[in-house]
């Protein structure tokens, strides 16, 4: 029969001081590991969670980012009539072509500047994105050099809030209005006409071409066909799968967030281990006791390893609970597939937090093991004995 | 003295490892962080020593630099040398062969690189005279498993050309992961866009950076291509800024691992001190005074940061300078040794985590009422 819960939580009670300096130890850890976790997370799902199934993204042949690819207005003109596009309410294709151009603001509060992307695109563009909504101000318009920014850049970068005149190229753009597109790559970015870009950066071609497929059975047609026309010289991918492949970047910081937790780990266990040595040989005698009213050597040895296990507790929920005071802030980096800024939200779910509270418990577990086994296998006669 | 201290800590000496070793583990993962963060802020440490500086458009360093720039930037004062640094863009064979390729300006080139990169003079001729030649780093070349007269096909590059190269040279020391060929070859390939990425200026002795720097920044300022001229440190730190607010951070984790440190020995402090409460106490009714008994716990829990910080930061020290001799850091963690500031600031966390962990409970053993501490039975 296993001894009771309650002896645990007593000692625990009464050994106050070494309680809380050990869960607080494994608080830290806890709290590192899922706040580093959520960084990671929240970049994967703000690059990942782009693309809507149906739009194929068209791009110059081998080129790893728009901001590689070129598109002449010549091959526009042939991809407009490819067979299997989607037909908006006047009958025209769905075909936005895109320019892409990289240019470096300073973020607020900092001195040093970040590439931005500022997409040039038309109102076809703005419906192949259903995410879209515009928050304040009015769409730009041709030829007055106007912007609309996303939420995120306007709220980190500087000279991007509504009303703002930023100078690049050969004048002074305004920043007209605020949009957000979800939770998506595209909501690091700034927006304008795709002419008045070309004309200010002297770009005569453009970058890249979404489109928006019938149905789903056209999707693989169109992908052979843009692959097999010669004059072309370009890859068509869908949207989905051109952002999947940005997610790389947030696996160095998971494996750097395991290892720095993995790290506090070890010293948090071995602060465990101590606590729990010195648990044991104060209580020899009790444990003796607890032997001869026949409590069996496994129940002992289960019984510290939970106390080890709820002191880990005891400090890994509160850190799972001050970790959701990051849910949700703003934060962004370099995204170096594009080489320009992604803006992201950290994201505490509740896996993630069951995480940190197992990683506790492996902590607790670690820590407990050893001395619970010295505890269970004490000499009943000489443990009574001592003082 | 502390021989008493040392036989006290070796009473328990399963206790003692466990704290020394947690010690050792949280320092060693200090002193990574604080290395990081420091390569963070000044990439390389010995910047102000280095003849060299980088010419970028002010606007960004994704633009570019008009070709016309270079005569220009030859005549400022102080100049040794200039030559156009072009990113290429491409990999050779396989997408996932890619390392840094640019467009140079042949003639100069060895001279921006002069103490830093040697080539034998047979190959620097080849290099000079052929256009389609290019000379590979040691390390590149190695890499790769290319010799001299070996055809290098870069693919793939954004500016849309594909150049065939031949390898005339391969240079050691400096950069040695990178391969240059002719700026002329691409631009004309390209359609003579006559364009280039940065440019890369040796001065004649260093001091004269700043002045330099200015001088061509000057010289291009409200022109359609403003310029910013900085050293390769500053240089680097562009592209560190470009990951956003890495260094707070990892000020913020450090903190959490300083405090992490800080309890656990604290931890094991307190548990050690009222252990012996009785022990002090008949300590103090031999003779030592209150602030004997102080020392005795705060030298034990110092010989034990102090042994930690031996092993974890001692470990640290070897573990980088060990890396960043085989060179494995490239780029912004080039010079990824452990500074000598970085060392000293590591080391003494040691003594100030002792003081903080053991002040307290040792203060109260050492006050503690005799005859009341006798009785303690703990």
């Amino acid at each position: 029969m296993a001894i009771p819960l309650k002896y645990n939580l007593r000692n625990l009670r009464v050994r106050w001081i070494t309680t809380l300096m050990t869960a607080s130890s494994i608080f830290l850890t806890v709290l590192v590991f899922v706040v580093l976790m959520a960084l990671a997370q929240g970049l994967q799902t703000s690059l990942s969670a782009t693309g809507h199934p149906l739009n194929l993204l068209l791009m110059r042949e081998g080129s790893q980012s728009e901001t590689q690819s070129s598109i002449t207005r010549e091959s526009l003109q042939v991809i407009r009539y490819l067979e299997g596009i989607a037909k908006n309410e006047k009958g025209e294709p769905r075909v936005s072509p895109e320019l892409i151009v990289l240019m470096n603001f300073p973020r607020r509060g900092q001195a040093q500047g970040s590439n931005v992307t500022i997409r040039g695109l038309t109102p076809e563009g703005f419906s192949l994105r259903p995410e879209f909504k515009l928050l304040e101000g009015r769409l730009f318009q041709r030829g007055l050099r106007e912007v609309i920014v996303s939420k995120r850049i306007a709220a980190r970068f500087q000279n991007c809030g509504l009303g703002d005149r930023a100078k690049f190229a050969k004048g002074y753009w305004t920043v007209v209005g605020i949009f957000e597109v979800g939770n998506t790559a595209y909501a690091s970015e700034i927006w304008t006409d795709p002419e008045d870009l070309g004309q200010d950066f002297d770009r005569d071609a453009y970058s890249s071409v979404f489109l928006r497929v019938a149905d789903a059975n056209a999707l693989a047609r169109l992908k052979q066909q843009v692959a097999d026309d010669r004059r072309l010289h370009l890859k068509a991918q869908t949207e989905i799968e051109y952002y999947q492949k940005q997610t790389s970047a947030a696996g160095p910081i998971k494996a750097l967030g395991i290892f720095i937790a993995g790290l506090m780990a070890v010293g948090a266990s071995f602060a465990a281990m101590n606590t729990m040595y010195a648990a044991v040989a104060r209580r020899t005698k009790e444990i003796g006791a607890l032997r001869v009213l026949g409590f069996s050597r496994g129940s002992i040895l289960l019984s510290f390893i939970i106390e080890s296990i709820l002191i880990a507790a005891a400090g890994a929920l509160p850190a799972c609970l001050a970790s959701l005071v990051f849910n949700g802030v703003t934060a962004g980096t370099t995204n170096f597939a594009t080489f320009s800024e992604v803006a992201f939200n950290y994201r505490v779910t509740p896996g993630l937090m069951l995480d940190g509270m197992i990683f506790a418990v492996l902590m607790g577990f670690v820590g407990g093991l050893f001395p619970a086994w010295r505890a269970a296998h004490e000499n009943i006669v000489t443990a009574l004995r001592s003082t | 003295m502390w021989r008493l201290v040392l036989k006290n800590l070796l009473r328990n000496k399963r206790r003692s490892f466990l704290t020394l070793s947690s010690v050792a583990v949280s320092l060693f993962l200090l002193s990574s962080l604080a290395i990081v963060y420091t390569a963070l802020g000044r990439p390389l440490a010995n910047d102000d020593t280095i003849p060299l500086l980088m010419v970028r458009r002010a606007a960004g360093i994704v633009l570019a630099l008009p070709a016309s720039q270079a005569a220009r930037i030859k005549t400022v004062p102080g100049v040794a040398a200039c030559s156009p640094l072009t990113w290429l863009g491409g990999y050779w064979k396989d997408p996932a062969n890619t390392f840094a390729q640019f467009a140079v300006d042949p003639e100069a080139i060895f001279t921006v690189l002069q103490g830093g990169s040697t080539i034998l003079p047979d190959q620097l001729a080849a290099f000079k005279q052929e256009r389609t030649a290019a000379v590979a780093g040691r390390r590149l070349a190695d890499k790769y498993h290319w010799k001299i007269g070996d055809r290098i096909t870069l693919l793939n590059s954004p500016w849309g050309v594909t150049p065939e190269l031949v390898l005339r040279g391969i240079f050691t020391g400096g950069p040695e992961d990178q391969l240059y060929f002719h700026w002329d070859y691409l631009n004309e390939a390209a359609g003579r866009p006559n364009l280039v990425g940065i440019y890369w200026v040796r001065l004649e002795r260093p001091e004269l950076a700043a002045r330099v720097g200015q001088a061509i920044d000057t010289m291009f300022r409200n022109t359609d291509a403003e310029t910013k001229t900085e050293s390769i440190g500053a240089f680097l730190l562009n592209f560190i800024a470009m990951l956003g607010n890495v260094r707070l951070m990892i000020f913020y984790i450090g903190s959490a691992v300083t405090f992490a440190v800080v309890l656990i020995v604290a931890n094991t402090m307190a548990m050690s001190i009222r252990e012996r409460i009785a022990e002090a106490a008949v300590l103090r009714s031999l003779g030592f005074r209150a602030a004997h008994i102080m020392v005795l716990f705060v030298g034990e829990s110092l010989l034990l940061t102090l042994g930690g910080a031996l092993v974890g930061v001692g470990g640290a020290k070897l573990l980088y300078d060990g890396l960043a001799l085989s060179q494995i850091g490239q780029f912004v963690f080039a010079d990824m040794r452990m500074r000598p500031g970085t060392l000293a600031l590591c080391s003494s966390l040691a003594p100030l985590i002792a003081l903080l962990a053991s002040s307290w409970p040792a203060y109260r053993a050492a006050r503690v009422n005799i005859a009341q501490a006798l009785r303690h039975t703990g």
